[in-house]
């Protein structure tokens, strides 16, 4: 039993490790690394700054109010959504359309899910950085404080892994669909990724919309709508990330949110998945 | 015995020109109504992503004119990504997919493809980009009053030539490109976005900033849209409408030639080199 575990958890390794380095040379390698820096750069730090431009239009460059971290730090961990999510899920159709080797790989003796998974580590580590670096142009720049002393270290440390699996879930369950949509659309394969694809970027957007929104009103909706979720990923993934947020700034954002019912709900609601694992995607 | 064969009467250049637009135009416009399902995530996946930026603005307590700039912004973005995606880019997926050596084969005129491509995109995308008016404009309950519509006609068919007509050029350009074509164009969302002012008056970018910003046309076309559609938008223009129809009426003319210009030459290069590839450095 030990051994074929142990054969088995080599073979996933071998599987995530080499996607993992085939994933970064073709996420990375079609320019210099300069290029690819300015690359990995310039879009995140734009996408901040429309909304620090839409903010400081308004408020008259008030980057003190406690709702401005609220919004810019849900916009830089949202990064993370698009990138993992899209990592995995891409990879079935960079694979299949564009270099033809879908086949080839899913028929070698290949773990397929721990290969889509290494895929996704590529774009994991491009967000991560993106992230980091919007985090700290605005602490340099636009005045967010964040004090280490008083993040809550444990609710940090419990919803992020979770989320991690999550993010990734969603990824691997996106290429399921775009493999799916690959063989049996009758208007041909093009039809079928882009149909899925654009499920996707659907639950992308929404997800979007959660993690923006600071409105007591759009929070309590979001709650709801948590709670009335029957899908294996939900909103939790992003309303964790957007809640994420309040670990950094706990003092400032008590009158923002209802954080305790929330969070208590989405820790009980995970640990209860983790006992029940999902037959839908097979994954845990 | 000699057989005749049956020739079909040729046609002249012009016809053969107008008859390659229609040709060319015709998948775009009938082939992506096809789809129903494209076209609900074409209309709905936009709404999605002004709504965040509806909701960020009235959590901030923005007068309802942002709300309006943000819906009319959001309705112009179906247009820059039909332009990046399907025209500046279409050339080179024309080339992965093995076509683009038809089209040069093709005994008529590559602008006239070029042309249709936009034509055929550009009515495609304004189909979607009125839904999307529409239905933002009633979630929202944002009250659009035009003040002078034989203007705002004027802006938008300006601001969609010289636009298209920077979509042709850049089409050539990225004939070039191997794998960075996808990541370039990916690159050009963001950032346009944010200095075209998309979501804010691009008069806040600085004057400057903003007049560079204008050498992309929906810069000047989306800053006079706003100054016609929503009276009070007129303390937020950058320019004066008339100077903006003025600057837009220049990017058509530099655009549409700068357009011939790069096919004419993308083509002589080919021919030289006897290859259209991207080994080309």
């Amino acid at each position: 039993m030990q051994t074929r575990l142990a054969s088995f958890l080599s073979f996933s390794w071998r599987s995530f490790r080499l996607a993992t380095w085939l994933g970064w040379q073709i996420e990375s390698n079609w320019a210099d690394p300069f290029l690819f820096t300015i690359y990995s750069l310039i879009k995140p730090l734009s996408s901040a700054a429309i909304l620090v431009i839409m903010y400081s239009i308004i408020t008259k460059a008030n980057f003190d109010s406690p709702i401005f971290p609220y919004i810019y730090l849900g916009n830089a961990f949202y990064m993370y959504v698009g990138h993992v999510m899209t990592g995995i899920s891409w990879a079935v159709i960079d694979d299949r359309e564009h270099y033809k080797t879908m086949k080839y790989i899913y028929t070698a003796p290949v773990h397929f899910p721990s290969y889509l998974l290494g895929r996704g580590v590529a774009r994991f580590i491009i967000a991560s950085i993106s992230v980091v670096v919007t985090i700290v142009f605005g602490m340099l720049f636009l005045n967010i404080s964040i004090d280490l002393t008083q993040v809550n270290w444990v609710f940090f440390c419990i919803n992020s892994p979770y989320w991690g699996r999550d993010a990734s879930a969603h990824g691997l369950d996106s290429g399921r669909n775009h493999v799916v949509a690959g063989s049996s659309h009758v208007r041909g394969r093009r039809g079928g990724s882009r149909r899925s694809l654009s499920i996707q970027w659907g639950h992308f957007s929404i997800r979007g919309i959660a993690s923006l929104s600071t409105s007591d009103r759009l929070l309590n909706a979001h709650y709801v709508l948590a709670r009335a979720s029957t899908s294996p990923f939900g909103w939790h993934g992003c309303l964790q990330l957007s809640h994420l947020t309040k670990f950094f700034q706990c003092p400032t954002f008590s009158h923002l949110n209802h954080p305790d019912p929330f969070l208590c709900y989405i820790i009980r609601h995970r640990v209860s998945r983790l006992r029940k694992p999902s037959k839908r995607t097979g994954t845990n | 015995m000699a057989t005749t064969v049956p020739t079909l009467p040729k046609a002249s250049s012009w016809k053969l020109f107008f008859k390659t637009v229609f040709a060319r135009a015709y998948p775009r416009i009938v082939g992506q109504q096809c789809e129903k399902s494209w076209m609900f995530f074409d209309i709905f996946l936009p709404i999605l992503s002004i709504a965040a930026y509806v909701y960020v603005y009235r959590a901030i307590g923005a007068p309802e004119e942002y709300i309006g700039f943000v819906v009319l912004g959001g309705a112009m973005t179906a247009f820059w990504l039909n332009v990046l995606w399907s025209m500046s880019s279409q050339l080179y997926w024309e080339k992965e997919q093995g076509n683009l050596a038809l089209y040069i084969m093709a005994p008529s005129s590559m602008m006239a493809i070029l042309l249709g491509m936009a034509l055929g995109g550009m009515i495609a995308t304004l189909l979607r980009a009125i839904v999307i008016l529409f239905i933002g404009g009633w979630l929202f309950q944002v009250r659009f009053v035009v003040t002078d519509f034989w203007t705002l006609l004027l802006v938008f068919f300006l601001t969609m030539t010289a636009l298209y007509g920077l979509g042709m050029m850049s089409a050539s350009l990225f004939l070039l490109l191997s794998r960075e074509a996808w990541h370039l164009a990916n690159l050009a969302q963001e950032p346009i976005y944010l200095i075209s002012g998309f979501y804010f008056p691009v008069k806040n970018l600085g004057f400057w900033l903003a007049l560079s910003a204008s050498l992309i046309p929906l810069t000047m076309g989306l800053d006079a849209m706003r100054q016609l559609v929503f009276p009070s938008a007129a303390q937020f223009g950058f320019l004066d409408v008339r100077i903006e129809v003025i600057g837009l009426s220049v990017l058509c003319f530099i655009f549409l030639l700068g357009a011939r210009y790069l096919l004419n030459y993308m083509e002589k290069l080919s021919i030289q080199e006897g290859r259209l590839t991207e080994s080309r450095r």
